[in-house]
């Protein structure tokens, strides 16, 4: 149990001592796409060959710790020594994997990168894995801090992800997990953590940048009893899983800081919501709070402060739209996900008509750190309005696809180019698109952008909850639009009228573009359209519907004209426009195009030219990629 | 969170006052400024989802869309009902809902005060007979007036429609017709026949009460009971059509509510 | 009382039932038990949550077809969930989709004549890094090329083939 500050003072000593106790461990990545690469056969490998050697190797599961294109990726802390990363693990690596853990070398074959310390955060103390010097071939392996794609990271909201087991709360209070609720509930004023969390500046990571603080001290002040604390884990815009790798990686970090929320606040009921496609974070939340309730840390008189705080799970039923805070608790309501009017914000009269904090995942998640650390330290961390680090999923058209935290400020430049590695197969960068479905494209020539709340927005787009699709000049930026607007069209509730016929209306005249059907006029029609939604509609699904319409029509004009007036897609992506032709000087006649086509549309001879009907082929450019003489040609 | 009190503000212009919890629609009501509604009746709790009764509100140099409908003003808010950008949204508003129902008569009336003739957008063309706006009117009548939730929306996004669950035959509805009543664009019927009244968008066939003392069909058998409970009525008044009630049980008419048969 | 089928059927609603408060706000917990164990929400299931929770049956039917996790149709036996979501769309999730098409003759939001596939877009899983992506039940499988899912199809269609 822990019941009181020193009996967590005193777990935590006797946690850190396991932690570090020098005997060589694996940590095998296992969070979702871990598991997509084959994660688990990993690590049935590295447990069958540590049994087989009857060694001490532990070897255990961890999160994510963003570098996901790497994926499997297995840790080995070599005692006496350093912490040595391993990328694209496989179960043939597991021999020697094991051997060089327990002979004290490095699997140089698949070795990424190098720790020679463990640090705690929460603490600010650095703890080295060894006193002696390194072999030559342990420093032979670069740090951290000279891997590119770690380099310019700083990792507070994954301050524990890829480090620790997320199953075990031994290691989370190792890492000082909790020391900051223990300090809030029984060393401060509630007036005084909401000072803290102003002072800090966090800012609403889910989108919304709202400042964190204000929201709180507004919640506090409004009347009505119960009040409720919520974790908006809905994360819907697609190519966006930041919040789903912290809840994996590190779920008790978000239990404490909606116990230091509630207490501030004077909520002694929370509910985390998360989307159901996220089963294994599901999985994770619950367990932690199983965890947390079976030794004190939630439930009556915590830390023996008087303050009791209880958290629900609810998960999500499919709909993109309970990410809005309205829609969301609707559906914590058990009604269908429909938002109503915010003339009166959800922290004066939200759940059940109550006094409702609703915050995002990564959010909660700084809330411990600012408490530990202090606001002032925090607020020395990013820009002028944008303070603290932020979460990004790097994806799409970029060499390093993956997660990735940078302090505020940071450039596009150079998180596309230094840290993801610029643009695979030589291709062009055309623009990167930021904020999901209510966000923009941004492209080449605002690089040097800082990335930061307001920075982006002026641009036309906006952070969003923190993904970052990049493009290259195969994408066609028409079909881009059309994409989001299909999207939203699928997610909209259908309750308003702007949105629910202004997203298909806006849909279909950019299918017609996409399709050869665009007339004179249709670019202007959009815009009209779009000032109507954005004004008329209920909820920011809507008013930000037109949001990448709006942006690719901004910075990439010439490409609608060109699908517009000339019928034509400089991208070669819109199927109707394009062409897919079996060049004759390259054709073999190997028949493998033939063979793969799903309409069985391309006939030939063997050793003689094959060729395409044009009336049957669907332009879904499998031929494309079985040919292996270059042979078809998109025009 | 205003508590109690009136609130001042100005509306086009007025000086005006909107009592505790009064929303801006219903002051303009009040002091004769028309705001056209869709989904908007007094009976009904207000819904927010067609849109049209938009205004704006000024306040410091920045201003906002909102419904009035829903709105609450706080002090010192500057509403117009008939800015540039109230009259586009409105506009945008009756012309995406003349694509939805192009044979809506309503409709095309309130778009012709608002410049649009026909719709400059695809969907199906003139000929699409949809008459409704999902405005959402028939299923609060028939859940917070009359009491019964017979129909409701299902799906979601343009896909959402009004319905009995499963499309079916409705276990709920008593055939009162108040969904009939209250649509603004005549989307819902209803046929008295042999003695049956088909409520034909529900698919529900109900038999009518034939009047005691001139024998015309005149409410089904399930409104009649409803009411009578509610209301405590004697069996006389109950089975007999309201003409005939006037006449043959004036006095037990008067009497029956003089003695205060309750309703709610 | 014999074993059967529909008895079996109604315990095991009636168990979900008892797991949460009889309440409005159980609604979406309760429909999303019931559509695990029964792979749909029948009709008459639905009337029986209105009655147990209190609500009117227009609510329930309204929250039955609003929610994608729920359908009022028999899903088949494996779920196949093609992401949609956009660093998978730029990467061509659609091939994986007309390949899936012309592998299973079915299209999106049916199920296989044979009960096993059930074909749905998922607005994103969340393995950006792997896109393009698709889901089967609970595996995600990822960088999926067309050869691939021809080979993945095949395993399932033979594993189930010796349950």
């Amino acid at each position: 149990m822990i019941e009181t500050p020193a009996q967590l003072a005193e777990l935590r000593a006797s946690a850190r001592k396991i932690l570090l106790n020098g005997r060589p461990k694996a940590l095998v990545g296992m969070a979702t796409c871990g598991l997509a690469t084959g994660a688990l056969r990993v690590h049935e490998a590295l447990l069958a060959a540590s049994e087989r050697r009857d060694s001490s190797l532990l070897v255990c599961e961890t999160g994510c710790n963003g570098a996901c294109f790497l994926e499997p990726l297995v840790d080995v802390v070599l005692p006496g020594q350093a912490r040595i990363t391993y990328a694209n693990v496989t179960p043939e690596d597991a021999e020697e994997l094991v051997a060089s853990a327990l002979e004290g070398t490095v699997y140089a074959k698949r070795a990424l990168a190098r720790s020679n310390a463990e640090f705690f955060l929460i603490e600010d103390f650095s703890s080295p894995y060894g006193n002696a010097d390194l072999a030559p071939e342990v420093e032979k392996v670069p740090l951290y801090s000279q891997v590119p794609f770690f380099r310019d990271q700083m990792h507070l909201a994954m301050r524990n992800c890829g480090l620790i087991d997320p199953a075990s709360l031994d290691e989370y209070i190792a890492k000082g997990g909790y020391a900051a609720a223990s300090k809030a509930l029984t060393e401060m004023a509630p007036e005084e953590i909401i000072a803290a969390i102003k002072r800090s500046g966090l800012r609403g990571r889910g989108g919304g940048g709202f400042p964190t603080g204000r929201k709180w001290e507004t919640c506090r002040k409004a009347h009505g009893e119960p009040r409720y604390v919520i974790c908006n884990a809905d994360e819907g815009d697609p190519g966006a899983y930041m919040d789903r790798a912290i809840i994996e990686g590190d779920p008790h970090s978000i239990i404490e800081g909606m116990i230091i929320g509630s207490y501030a606040i004077g909520a002694r009921q929370g509910f985390v919501y998360v989307r159901q496609e996220y089963p294994l974070a599901v999985k994770r939340i619950r367990k932690a709070l199983a965890q947390a309730e079976e030794c004190g840390l939630l439930g009556r008189n915590i830390f023996g402060s008087g303050h009791d705080f209880t958290i629900r799970v609810n998960r999500g039923a499919g709909a993109f739209v309970c990410g809005e805070s309205t829609a969301l608790m609707a559906s914590l309501e058990g009604r269908v996900g429909e938002p109503r009017a915010k003339y009166i914000h959800t922290v004066e009269s939200g759940l059940w008509g109550k006094p409702s904090c609703l915050n995002n995942v990564e959010t909660w998640n700084n809330v411990p750190v600012i408490i530990a650390r202090g606001a002032d330290w925090f607020a020395g961390i990013g820009t002028e309005g944008s303070k603290g680090t932020k979460v990004f999923s790097l994806v799409g058209k970029v060499n390093r696809v993956g997660l990735i935290e940078v302090p505020m400020g940071v450039s596009l430049r150079k998180v596309v180019e230094e840290i993801g590695g610029g643009i695979p197969d030589g291709r062009q960068f055309k623009a990167i698109q930021t904020g999901g479905p209510s966000g923009g494209c941004i492209p080449a020539q605002y690089l040097d952008t800082p990335v930061d709340f307001e920075s982006l927005t002026a641009l036309g787009s906006m952070m969003g909850s923190g993904g970052m699709i990049v493009m290259d000049d195969r994408t066609c930026m028409v079909d881009v639009a059309r994409y989001f607007l299909g999207f939203l069209k699928e997610e909209s509730c259908g309750k308003c009228v702007p949105c629910r016929e202004g997203t298909a209306r806006m849909l279909d005249i950019l299918t017609d573009i996409c399709e050869g059907r665009g007339r004179t006029g249709d670019i202007e029609l959009l815009h009209d359209l779009a000032e109507g939604i954005t004004d008329g509609s209920l909820c920011a699904l809507g008013t930000s519907a037109p949001n990448p319409v709006l942006t690719t029509l901004k910075y990439f004009e010439s490409e609608y004209r060109a699908h517009v007036e000339e019928h034509r897609c400089p991208a070669k992506v819109c199927r109707a426009l394009i062409r897919y032709r079996i060049d004759p000087e390259k054709c073999t006649g190997c028949s493998l195009c033939a063979a793969g086509c799903p309409k069985k549309v391309i006939a030939g001879e063997r050793k003689k030219t094959y060729t395409i009907d044009q009336s049957g082929c669907i332009k879904c450019g499998l031929c494309l990629d079985a040919c292996r003489f270059d042979a078809v040609v998109v025009e | 969170m205003k508590e109690g009190g009136n609130v001042p503000f100005t509306l086009d212009g007025k000086a005006v006052e909107a009592g505790p919890g009064e929303t801006v629609l219903s002051v303009a009501k009040r002091i004769g400024v028309h705001i056209p509604t869709l989904c908007h009746h007094d009976a009904v709790s207000p819904y927010g989802a067609c849109r049209l009764c938009v205004v704006e509100v000024f306040w410091g140099k920045r201003s906002k869309i909102v419904t009035s409908c829903i709105y609450t003003p706080y002090e010192n808010d500057i509403v117009k009902t008939g800015t540039d950008r109230v009259r586009h949204t409105r506009r945008i508003v009756l012309e995406l809902l003349l694509a939805r129902c192009p044979q809506v008569e309503a409709l095309h009336e309130l778009g012709r005060e608002y410049g649009v003739e026909t719709p400059r957008f695809r969907a199906d063309g003139p000929e699409r007979e949809e008459r409704c706006i999902l405005c959402g009117l028939c299923i609060r009548v028939c859940g917070e007036v009359v009491g019964q939730h017979a129909i409701g929306y299902a799906n979601r996004g343009p896909a959402r429609v009004v319905t009995t669950p499963f499309a079916d035959r409705s276990e709920e509805c008593i055939g009162c017709g108040a969904c009939v009543f209250v649509c603004p664009t005549g989307a819902i019927h209803y046929e008295d026949v042999d003695g049956a009244r088909l409520m034909k968008e529900w698919k529900t066939e109900l038999p009518l009460v034939r009047c005691g003392t001139c024998g015309e069909a005149f409410a089904t058998e399930r409104q009649v009971e409803k009411v009578r409970s509610l209301l405590n009525l004697p069996d006389e008044i109950a089975a007999t059509c309201p003409r005939c009630r006037g006449t043959t049980h004036r006095l037990l008419m008067e009497k029956t509510l003089v003695s205060g048969g309750s309703i709610f | 009382m014999a074993v059967t089928p529909e008895n079996c059927r109604d315990t095991v609603i009636a168990e979900v039932l008892e797991r949460y408060p009889r309440e409005a706000s159980s609604m979406i917990a309760v429909l999303q038990d019931l559509q695990e164990e029964l792979r749909y929400l029948p009709r008459e299931v639905l009337d029986r949550v209105a009655v147990t929770l209190g609500t009117p049956r227009t609510q329930v039917y309204h929250v039955a077809t609003f929610y994608k996790a729920f359908s009022l149709k028999p899903r088949g036996k494996h779920t196949i969930s093609i992401c949609r979501g956009t660093a998978c769309h730029v990467k061509g999730v659609e091939k994986i989709a007309d390949m899936l098409r012309a592998l299973l003759e079915v299209e999106e939001g049916e199920t296989t004549g044979d009960g096993l596939f059930t074909v749905q877009s998922v607005r994103c899983l969340g393995c950006c890094s792997l896109a393009p992506a698709i889901m089967i039940d609970r595996e995600v499988y990822g960088q999926v090329t067309p050869a691939r899912l021809g080979k993945i199809v095949k395993q399932y269609r033979k594993e189930s083939a010796n349950d």
